[in-house]
């Protein structure tokens, strides 16, 4: 299949791609890889702008044409999917059996319960790119809009107002271009 | 092309192939600070949120006093009082 993604950063940050190479992000609630808005150029505009962290002057955004084999993308979009259904029983497993198999202890170092979940199931996408050999995850997101910060995120909702492409493997970028 | 398996088949292989050493790094990426123990996860205040070696996490035992005057106390072990917060109800009768 064939995927356009738009990733959104500094416009400094931007350039640096352009010329060489992505860097990973180590986190996220997809997992390690490259991040990218899946056909959403206004969300990857909007992306680094909240939180007053950069005005939309500096914003830079880099296109990735993206062709990759189907069987190697892990995609949430589709819950009822075998491979979602295998993300879950992961999940649980991990949480309800592999603690006290291993006899190990686990004390959560963040008082903020919301990072937590969101860390684990970055974990699981990882174990399941590592072990299953998928190379990129799709899975439908929301970001947060700047009102929604102002209120402290108390608002909580579960519709997605975006796709989010997890590319693992930078080979599978076939074209790349700055657009922003 | 990859091998057709159902998902507990694969969901097998995986976990069977997870060493110890994976896991503890999983649960250290995730937040945690791993140690050897029971197996237990336990919330960032060092609280147990759910006891991994027991079937049932607790069980209630109630005892009755003052039923003349129709006014009612209930005792539970310390396991079990802990368990609880100022939002949990009961109902209880007074004996006949």
């Amino acid at each position: 299949m064939k995927l356009i993604g738009y990733h959104g950063t500094s416009s400094n940050v931007a350039e640096t791609i352009k010329k060489h190479n992505f860097k990973h992000s180590i986190h996220g609630w997809l997992g390690k890889g490259i991040y990218f808005f899946n056909e959403d150029l206004e969300m990857a505009k909007y992306f680094p702008t909240r939180g007053n962290k950069m005005t939309p002057e500096n914003v830079g955004v880099i296109e990735c044409e993206i062709e990759i084999s189907d069987d190697l993308v892990l995609d949430a979009t589709n819950p009822l999917s075998e491979d979602m259904k295998l993300f879950h029983v992961i999940r649980t497993e991990l949480i309800h059996n592999e603690i006290s198999k291993n006899r190990i202890n686990a004390k959560s170092k963040s008082i903020n319960k919301e990072k937590v979940k969101s860390d684990l199931d970055g974990i699981v996408y990882d174990i399941l790119c590592k072990k299953e050999g998928f190379c990129l995850v799709k899975a439908n997101t929301y970001t947060y809009s700047e009102i929604e910060r102002q209120y402290e995120k108390i608002f909580f909702t579960r519709v997605p107002n975006s796709t989010e492409l997890c590319l693992k493997d930078e080979a599978y970028i076939i074209n790349k271009n700055r657009v922003v | 092309m990859k091998e057709k398996l159902s998902v507990e088949q694969r969901a097998k292989r995986i976990l069977d192939s997870l060493t110890k050493e994976e896991l503890i790094d999983i649960f250290t990426d995730a937040g945690f600070e791993v140690s050897e123990g029971e197996g237990k996860i336990m919330n960032f205040f060092g609280e147990e949120i759910y006891d991994q070696t027991s079937e049932s996490h607790f069980s209630l035992e109630f005892s009755f006093t003052n039923t003349k005057t129709r006014g009612y106390s209930f005792a539970l072990s310390d396991s079990v009082e802990n368990s609880f917060d100022e939002s949990s109800t009961f109902k209880v009768r007074p004996a006949a």
